[in-house]
């Protein structure tokens, strides 16, 4: 068995890394990129080179090439030996107009080393020369640009990608000459009252912590990076932006660095266990909250975060789908075609056929005018108030789904031989019932059980969007629309490792469930 | 394994190997260069056509006009008096010399105003001219909002717009606090409004689009702004000089203001060095600000040319003083102060991860250690103006708090705006929580279903008003020069004319005739023609006749132009354009709501006008290329509807509109606006381009018609 299960694991981060590479490949290479510049107002107001150059720049931003410009490798080496008076210089001068002659360019010193340097690290060129008028004169944005373009091939995306996927903390994280004594040791914390691992040199202060939140020990020793977005959440790595709880700031009286041992406190909503280390210098502000050199910080804050708040929702919903759903199905599974059963049909398709949007709107109507339901989970007083519209309306098709399956399996059973064998046999309509045939319908639903669970990660985008729920739903549809390539790898990487988790699980839970199912090779074992 | 299983993994590596060779680009042998350009100048030069001479000469084949005479001949007087404008040293007298321009420009009959961008109807809380003031400001000022506690009525409205326009040529004070108690309403300070989507990032430099910037411009601080009269005053500049020569511009920082966290404790003071900061951070972002400070000494090579930033003429003397050299003289730049330029705070920007440098800020930016500014975490950003923010969660709330320090908090009415978040689907809801006060103003569109909602149940007689929208206009222009007949792909973007060269011929010689262009314009029925895009009930709120918005700006006195026209203090610029455009004997009413340009009388007359002057030299009919994109019904609508309305005034025997369909984006936009120099063109006429003024000054406008390629404008017209 547990051979079989590392060939699966295997095959399964093969299969992961396959899909990512067709999605960057699709994402990449075979979207247009042009329609970023529609809508971009500052591409319309630049003309000639400088649009092309412009052109470059949002490609870059977006994630699509990398570009050096030949002026920018002009400006790091005449730093270096000029200092930064470089501008002056005479044959920084001349090095910068010697692209504008289209003919000898090429030969120039400079020139010839920036190709040489670039080429020899994959890069293409791109020349631009002087745009001019027939008169002589030159056009707006018309000066000639050199630029060394690399459109990152998949492969070396995908390498990238992989090699970055999960970091770790180390104590010579931090680049501070200053900073000498580096250590990262246990230490006791004086705000959780517990033993905490702090580090001295690593970027955060606290690498193992215990605090209130659940799951009450954290870490920052290891981090999973799924991506940065360029569009919806500029310069920021997702899998933060999905771990940051979504509520109020939490103000607690607690005592700064600088006030512990003494009997003053402070009401603030700092929390101290984020702190990371800051490179620039401790403002004098900063110096009467901390006592060392990590002094930037988050809040701590009320509430879910985005995947925790999907998640739930998700959660609750499945759990009264099952709860609720399986009763109902095998209940009008024994009395079909009774006004149970046809009842119980109603429902099954008027939730199949009813648009989501439509049916939630009438769940909400009737949820806010009879029962006082907040309509908006910000609006809500309590702090469950907002969940109950939200679960509602994602419980009710989820149950309408698992009455019907169970409804027919239970009655695909209930036709089957062994049971007219059984009853032959001897055995009660309730032994029948809960001995053989329940079993046995049940086996078609475990298999999607881990998927059902694991699928609320990914969250419910009509139910997120019209209740205003901070969640994850909305995040692959809205970094489609906006061309966020960073969300969209993401997104794929997490659904897809979802998906094969789920389906992984499935069967193991199918094999633990149903003894005549067997996964290794082998006869089988049971009947 | 068996044989099955290893073929379909075979065939998915050689899927996966075949889709990345093919994306993957081919490495040759040496570095090779690839050389963009563009076409090259127009060498080819043609006599442009005399319209004074009695004789039109048919030229023996085509060739295009050369581009700088043609646009010298039909735009010479336009850009005359731009120019004059520009040079002018009183703001008065260049607005009458810009008002000309405009009137020459409308005169040429080559554009045609047609509707400003998103006009409709409204209902709303807030004092009008209260919150954003000025028209192309593009900051929402919203600490200076009067929200009353329910819809302020129509009349109200009214009376309070009348009590504003009074106190801009008088000295009294529009207040409408005052106004709004006497008449029983109460005066709000928490707002709830709805939101859309969050900003993307809490750094200003990043974000260029209103629905972007507009979150953050309540938590910033500008060094200048204007007041509900239009007239500039310091706001994080106590004062400002200007030397005698313009080129220098100090501004004395105020004292004490601060910078603040999200829990409302001091972080630092606000210094000359975080301008000096915030400027050097908006060139290294380059996301398109720095283009308006280019007149600035040493930026444009600091941005773009890998310049060192000792060269830049922005230094920060001391603490409280920041001066800012010129290369040339920029009237534009106290506007742009007002609300494009921001300060950041040097300290907490570098704590957090930034860095200055063209290539080190995008290196640091896509780094993991970059946390500034982020904005799914308020802790990450320092915040200098009238609020700060609370709370930002996407998908459900935005929240701000006023700051109790900010140095003019006396004038903010308002202790807390909160947002939440609300996708536009569940509209019947929305519209109940503006009627009952909860949010406090809502658009009133015929899409949704609002508008009608409104219509039936009385709201939209009581408190429904006309909010402008952001003033730019679509435009209608024609191409005079002609350059291309095929499409990227291959296809014709010409019926007749690709392949003829006689109907090249006489579409040439008839474009380039003024009479002609009258006849095409004044035979247009705009108020048919805008229906069909939005609907008759916006269309009249929406259709413009003039070009740089009607109420752009005013005069601050009374002035006399050469001629000895006299205009009082307080004339719109509107009235003035229309002035000259009467003078000119343009025949077009300039006022919203009308069907200005229509006049299939005078079209018929220009018409024959035109035919007398063509002479021989023409074959009638003309064919007029209209581009449009099969399936997409907003362009196919309009293009029928184009056709029909010229074809039934001037008659299809005159004038022929051929629809070109193209059945690609690439295509489409290749030819309808994506080209780069006018001889790309690839259709005769086009009404998809918007342009607007940023802030209040029509040469902001008109210098979009500029030629050499430094406006956008012509290369629509086949030019440049």
């Amino acid at each position: 068995m547990a051979k079989y299960l590392l060939k699966r694991i295997l095959f399964s981060l093969f299969a992961l890394i396959v899909v990512t590479g067709i999605v960057m490949v699709l994402v990449y290479t075979y979207t247009n990129r042009n329609d970023l510049l529609k809508s971009d107002d500052n591409w319309k107001k630049r003309s000639g080179n400088e649009q092309k150059l412009y052109e470059y720049t949002v490609f870059q931003r977006y994630g699509y090439l990398e570009f050096v410009d030949y002026t920018t490798f002009l400006k790091t080496k005449y730093l270096e030996t000029e200092g930064e008076s470089y501008t002056q210089n005479e044959d920084y001068k001349k090095a910068k107009n010697a692209i504008s002659d289209s003919a000898t360019f090429q030969d120039y010193p400079d020139v010839a080393e920036f190709i040489d340097k670039y080429y020899g690290e994959g890069y293409d060129f791109v020349y631009m020369p002087v745009l001019k008028y027939a008169s002589g004169k030159e056009k707006a944005g018309g000066g000639a640009i050199l630029l060394a373009v690399n459109e990152k091939s998949v492969w070396n995306r995908l390498w990238d990608y992989i090699t970055g996927f999960i970091t770790f903390e180390s104590k010579y994280d931090v680049e501070d000459e200053n900073l000498t004594d580096r250590y990262i040791r246990w230490e006791d914390d004086p705000y959780s009252k517990l033993p905490a691992l702090v580090g001295s040199g690593t970027k955060h202060k606290y690498l193992i912590y215990f605090d209130s939140r659940f799951p009450f020990i954290h870490q920052n020793l290891i981090k999973i990076n799924l991506g940065i977005s360029s569009v919806t959440y500029k310069n920021q790595e997702i899998t933060d932006v999905i771990n940051t709880p979504t509520g109020d700031m939490k103000v607690v009286t607690v005592q700064y660095p600088t006030q512990l041992g003494t009997d003053q406190y402070t009401e603030t909503s700092i929390d101290f266990h984020s702190v990371t280390y800051n490179n620039a210098g401790v403002s004098d502000s900063d110096r009467a909250i901390f006592t060392d050199n990590y002094t930037v910080y988050s809040y701590q804050k009320k509430g879910l975060t985005m995947l925790e708040n999907s998640f739930i929702i998700g959660f609750i919903a499945t759990v009264i789908a099952y709860l609720m759903g399986l009763p109902f199905g095998i209940f009008m599974s024994r009395h079909k075609d009774g006004l149970a059963d046809k009842t119980g049909n109603f429902y099954i398709i008027f939730m199949m056929s009813v648009p989501s949007l439509a049916y939630i709107f009438l769940f909400a109507t009737i949820g806010t005018t009879l029962f006082g339901f907040p309509y908006k989970f910000a609006t809500s007083t309590t702090k469950i108030g907002g969940y109950i519209l939200p679960v509602i309306c994602l419980a009710l098709p989820g149950l309408g789904n698992v009455m019907r399956w169970i409804r027919r399996y239970m009655i695909d059973q209930m036709n089957a031989d062994y049971v007219k064998f059984a009853k032959a046999e001897g055995l009660s309509e309730q032994e029948i019932f809960s001995g053989h045939i329940f079993p046995n319908a049940m086996v078609y639903l475990m298999q999607g059980l881990p998927g059902s669970i694991l699928g609320c990660l990914t969250g419910a985008i009509i139910t997120e969007r019209v209740f205003a729920v901070p969640g994850v739903g909305g995040l692959l549809t809205t970094a489609i629309d906006s061309k966020d390539n960073g969300i969209i790898i993401a997104c794929t990487v997490f659904y897809t490792f979802l998906t094969i988790l789920s389906i992984i699980l499935g069967d193991l839970l199918l094999s633990r469930y149903d003894p005549r199912v067997s996964l290794t090779d082998g006869k089988g074992g049971g009947r | 394994m068996n044989a099955k299983k290893i073929l379909s993994i075979i065939l998915a590596m050689a899927m996966v190997l075949g889709l990345a060779a093919c994306g993957k680009t081919e490495q040759p042998e040496g570095p090779v260069i690839n050389t963009e350009t563009e076409q090259t100048a127009d060498t080819t030069t043609t006599e442009p056509e005399a319209t004074e001479a009695p004789e039109v000469v048919r030229p023996e084949s085509y060739e295009r006009y050369d581009d700088e005479e043609l646009y010298m001949e039909i735009f010479g007087k336009f850009y005359d008096y731009e120019q004059a404008g520009l040079a002018a040293d009183d703001f008065d007298e260049a607005l009458l010399l810009y008002a000309r321009a405009e009137a020459e420009l409308l005169g040429t009959y080559a554009v045609n105003p047609l509707y400003t961008y998103e006009a409709g109807y409204a209902i709303s809380s807030l004092a009008p001219n209260t919150g954003a003031y000025y028209m192309g400001a593009g900051s929402s000022s919203v600490e200076n909002c009067v929200a009353a506690d329910r819809l302020i009525t129509a009349e109200d409205r009214e009376a309070l717009l009348a009590l504003w326009e009074a106190s801009l040529t008088s000295d009294d004070e529009y207040d409408p606090k005052a106004y709004l108690e006497e008449h029983g309403y109460g005066i709000k300070t928490d707002l709830v409004g709805v939101f859309g989507s969050i900003p993307t990032t809490l750094d200003r430099c990043l974000t260029f689009e209103s629905k972007d910037y507009s979150y953050l411009d309540p938590t910033n601080l500008t060094l200048v702004d204007h007041d509900y009269k239009g007239k500039l005053y310091g706001k994080c500049a106590e004062s400002w000089d200007v030397s005698d020569d313009g080129l220098t511009y100090t501004f004395n920082i105020r004292k004490g203001i601060n910078w603040y966290t999200s829990e409302g404790t001091a972080y630092a003071e606000l210094t000359a060095n975080d301008w000096v900061a915030g400027f050097r951070h908006l060139c290294d972002a380059q996301y398109g600000y720095e283009a308006y400070l280019l007149s600035v000494e040493g930026v444009f090579d600091y941005a773009y040319a890998g310049g060192s930033w000792e060269d830049v003429g922005i230094k920060a003397l001391d603490d409280y003083t920041l001066q800012i050299t010129f290369t040339e003289e920029d009237d534009a730049f106290l506007d742009y102060a007002s609300n494009s330029f921001y300060p950041i705070c040097d300290s907490w920007f570098l704590a957090h991860g930034g860095a200055y440098g063209v290539e080190e800020y995008a290196a640091a930016a896509t780094s993991g250690n970059y946390t500034y500014a982020d904005s799914s975490n308020v802790a990450s950003q320092v915040y200098c103006g009238p609020y700060y923010f609370n709370k930002i969660t996407s998908g459900s709330e935005i929240k701000y708090i006023k700051n109790k320090n900010y140095y003019d908090a006396d004038s903010v009415l308002i202790d807390t705006l909160d947002y939440v978040y609300d996708d536009g689907s569940v509209v019947t809801q929305l519209y109940q929580d503006v009627l009952n006060g909860t949010y406090y103003t809502m658009g009133l569109s015929a899409d949704d279903g609002t508008l009608q909602m409104a219509k039936e149940d009385g709201t939209f007689d009581k408190y429904a008003y006309v909010d402008e929208g952001i003033g730019a206009n679509y435009l209608m222009l024609l191409n005079l020069n002609r350059g291309t007949y095929v499409l990227e792909n291959g296809g014709a973007s010409s019926v007749a004319k690709n392949g003829d060269e006689a109907k090249q011929i006489d579409y040439q010689l008839a474009i380039t005739n003024k009479n002609f262009r009258k006849a095409l314009m004044t035979a247009f029925d705009k108020m048919a023609f805008v229906s069909v895009a939005m609907g008759e009930d916006l269309a009249a709120i929406n259709i413009k006749n003039i070009y740089t918005p009607y109420e752009l700006c005013r005069l601050s006195k009374d002035v006399t132009d050469e001629n000895g026209n006299s205009f009082t203090e307080g004339t719109p610029y509107g009235d003035i354009v229309q002035f000259y455009a009467d003078e000119l004997g343009l025949d077009i009413d300039l006022q919203d709501e009308t069907n200005g340009w229509f006049n299939p009388e005078v079209a018929k007359e220009a018409l024959e006008a035109a035919k007398e002057e063509l002479g021989d030299a023409v074959t009638w009919p003309i064919h007029i290329d209209c581009i449009s994109m099969l399936g997409y019904a907003p362009y196919i609508a309009s293009t029928t509807a184009y056709k029909e309305l010229i074809e039934g005034v001037l008659g299809s025997e005159n004038v022929v509109v051929d629809v070109i369909d193209t059945d690609n984006w690439d295509d489409f936009l290749a030819a309808a606006w994506l080209f780069t120099d006018g001889e790309s063109c690839g259709t005769d006429i086009f009404w998809d381009i918007a342009w607007g003024p940023e802030y209040a000054n029509p040469w902001n406008d008109l210098n979009a018609f500029d030629p050499y390629g430094s406006g956008y404008m012509p290369k629509f017209f086949g030019l440049f």
